[in-house]
């Protein structure tokens, strides 16, 4: 071998083999080293349950006569309702109680109608010192519209408090647009069937609760009917983006998918849980085999019983991302475009851990069974307010989608599967996938395959370094 | 040099999602001159669906379609942004805003204007770290609504309302919310004759393609100044 060669081979040794400078379905929020519990999720203390929330004493909803359509009493009815689909998961430990009407805060007085901003401004205060966790009617859609916001808005969540000391959770509220409940539905004013209104609620309250989003069955994007075929919907998790199929209930199926009724185990795991789940974790590699790739979206899918008329494969399913516990954003100040004033982006996210081992490794919960295991990209337009897993915009899978084998590589075929059987109590460790792509590491297509130009001093340290 | 790994498979994940669940789906390697052909298309295509996109956290919203969100909108602007500061409502503040400003090249519907500032509430954590991702020098196609007596404002559907505009291979101007642009399209075709409204061509085709993903920029504008002249 040439000199030159030699040098050159070396280089590109050290290339690969220096760490990547990576950016980065499951939680919503991670601890870091300085930030609740590192690699933890954030949740409510399960040794605090339950977890009470205060009512707003107005109407659900009220048609533009400002007659109610829905009076408090149904709309407490079906708000204890919503949080009892996840109170319900037997395998979790959350409750919810209803701790009474919303309690005075600024000009705000308890007994009143939450029914403007300015009251909602005094109640966020209160949520954010962690006095109260009120769920809010916006009984005409006026408190909405008093933000600027669409007349599309269902509702949301928003996390007020946290204590990054514990890791916990500490306050969060809920507002709805019962606009979308007034017995109307002329555009702009939609209207929302009881249950596709309360399921888009649910899957607010799975925020409220820390889960974050995840992404099963994804081609029903590409769907332009909003009637789904029912096995992909019985798969798609509750949790999923963005609102896209019929209600899950009038398709006769249960409101959380088996993905959400996973994640929220996982998250405040009871004693069953281990009784009723088996665990599968791995790492994805990039096609080096030692290098870690974070936000690749992991899926195990049920074998397909062949004697029956549903596909199990995509009704029971789950799904996490690699790198869920990773950071992603560890920091660097060179092309930061964060607003002001926080330009400076030299530490990074508070949350996310930055243990270089979490980097591609991901971890779930499933049921007892036989399962395939399959990588796939996040869809590439979740991002911000639709986005899975830590990063976004979300990476373009540095391979192609695949299932896991026993001979994993970066040569093998990508639909060459093997099947793993997952008893109560298992914790399969070791199910990694190799990606298959021709060039090693992300450092190759960043700028469309050439090489950049490191410093001198950097190449001679790496050259002294590789070839002593 | 190796080749890029998309040579080696149409597997940018825009494709890879669709066709890893069609069984029997295996992205076999491209021959090298057919690969070059594709590069630069497919670099194109990467990099404009792996922009930054869209959105606003922790809501979920409605499906809307184009004439829905024109209609909705009372403002729609085309332009720079030229500021994005995270900041309390000056008198609400528990209340958390972004205060965005732009440089309007173009105003499709509403009063012309060459700059707009407009305060937008933002509720969740992260849009406070990254300004709900608005950012310097970025290109939107902003189709706003009417600002509330607090001075709040938003784009209509939030993330639906909310166009980035990027250059395709031919360097043409195109155009994705966050949704990806799904369903944008549903039914417009439908509801414009319902109305009288004659879609271009260009615009049929679209609607007819029923698939999400970048539009032409010019052939949204036309469709959004279609709705806008008639509402």
């Amino acid at each position: 071998m040439t000199r030159p060669v030699l040098i050159a081979s070396c280089l590109l040794l050290c290339i690969f083999f220096t760490a990547t400078s990576l950016q980065a379905g499951g939680p919503l929020v991670v601890g870091g080293p300085k930030f609740g519990t590192d690699a933890q999720p954030f949740t409510w203390d399960p040794h605090n349950m339950p977890i009470q929330y205060r009512l707003d004493p107005g109407p659900m909803a009220v048609n533009p006569s400002n007659a109610t359509v829905i009076d408090n009493a149904a709309g407490l009815q079906r708000v204890q309702n919503m949080f009892a689909v996840w109170q319900s998961v037997p395998t979790a430990t959350i409750s919810f109680s209803n701790a009474g009407p919303i309690l005075s805060a600024g000009a705000y007085v308890t007994g009143a109608d939450v029914a403007t901003v300015p009251q909602l401004n005094d109640l966020v205060g209160s949520c954010k010192s962690g006095t109260q966790n009120p769920v809010m009617f916006d009984a005409n859609g006026q408190i909405m519209s008093g933000l600027g916001l669409s007349t599309s808005v269902i509702g949301f969540a928003s996390g007020c408090a946290l204590d990054s000391a514990s890791g916990h959770l500490t306050g969060a509220l809920i507002l709805m647009n019962g606009k979308f409940q007034d017995g109307i539905n002329t555009s702009p004013n939609f209207e929302l069937t009881a249950n596709e209104f309360d399921e888009a609620i649910t899957h607010e309250i799975g925020h409220f609760l820390g889960l974050g989003h995840s992404q099963i069955n994804v081609d029903l994007v590409q769907s332009q009917s909003s009637s789904c075929d029912v096995d992909k919907l019985a798969g798609l998790p509750l949790m999923f983006p963005v609102e896209l199929c019929q209600a899950r209930k009038d398709a006769g199926l249960p409101v959380l998918s088996p993905d959400d009724v996973s994640w929220i185990s996982s998250l405040y795991p009871n004693p069953s849980f281990v009784s009723n789940y088996g665990t599968i974790s791995g790492t994805i590699y990039f096609p080096d085999a030692v290098s870690q790739v974070q936000g690749v979206n992991v899926i195990a899918r049920a074998v397909d019983d062949p004697g029956t008329a549903q596909d199990e494969s995509r009704r029971i399913a789950v799904s996490a991302v690699s790198g869920y516990l990773f950071t992603g954003n560890p920091g660097q100040s060179i092309t930061a475009s964060m607003p002001e004033p926080n330009e400076n982006n030299t530490n990074g996210d508070l949350d996310g851990s930055r243990n270089a081992k979490l980097i591609g490794y991901y971890q779930m919960a499933v049921p007892p069974g036989t399962y395939t295991i399959e990588v796939e990209a996040i869809f590439p337009l979740f991002v911000g307010g639709s986005g899975v897993g830590p990063l976004s915009p979300p990476v373009a899978i540095p391979g192609s989608p695949e299932f896991w084998n026993k001979d994993e590589s970066a040569f093998d075929f990508p639909l060459a599967r093997d099947t793993i059987t997952v008893s109560p109590g298992d914790k399969l460790t070791g199910i990694d996938i190799i990606l298959n792509n021709p060039t090693p590491t992300f450092d190759q297509f960043e700028d469309s395959g050439a090489l950049f130009d490191p410093p001198l001093n950097f190449v001679l340290a790496a050259v002294a370094e590789a070839c002593a | 040099m190796g080749f890029p790994y998309w040579c080696y498979g149409l597997h940018h994940p825009q494709a890879s999602f669709v066709l890893a669940n069609q069984p029997g789906y295996y992205p076999g390697k491209l021959g090298k001159n057919r690969c070059f052909g594709l590069l630069i298309p497919i670099l194109v295509i990467l990099t404009l669906i792996s922009s930054p996109l869209l959105a606003q956290r922790g809501a979920l919203t409605t499906r809307q379609s184009i004439d829905q969100l024109t209609d909705e909108a009372t403002l729609i602007v085309h332009g720079h942004v030229t500021s994005a500061k995270v900041e309390p409502h000056p008198q609400l503040t528990n209340l958390m805003t972004v205060l965005v400003t732009m440089e309007v090249q173009e105003t499709l519907k509403g009063t012309p204007r060459k700059s707009i500032q407009f305060r937008q509430y933002i509720w969740d954590l992260r849009d406070q770290l990254d300004a709900a991702q608005y950012t310097k020098n970025q290109e939107l196609l902003l189709l706003l609504g009417p600002e509330s007596q607090y001075g709040l404002r938003s784009p209509v559907g939030l993330d639906q309302g909310r166009f980035r505009i990027t250059h395709d291979g031919k360097d043409q101007p195109v155009a994705v919310n966050g949704r990806a642009n799904a369903q944008l399209f549903e039914a417009t075709e439908k509801r414009a004759q319902a109305r009288g409204i004659k879609l271009s061509s260009r615009v049929t085709a679209i609607a007819r393609q029923r698939t999400a993903g970048p539009v032409p920029l010019p052939d949204l504008e036309d469709a959004i100044r279609s709705f806008a002249r008639t509402k």
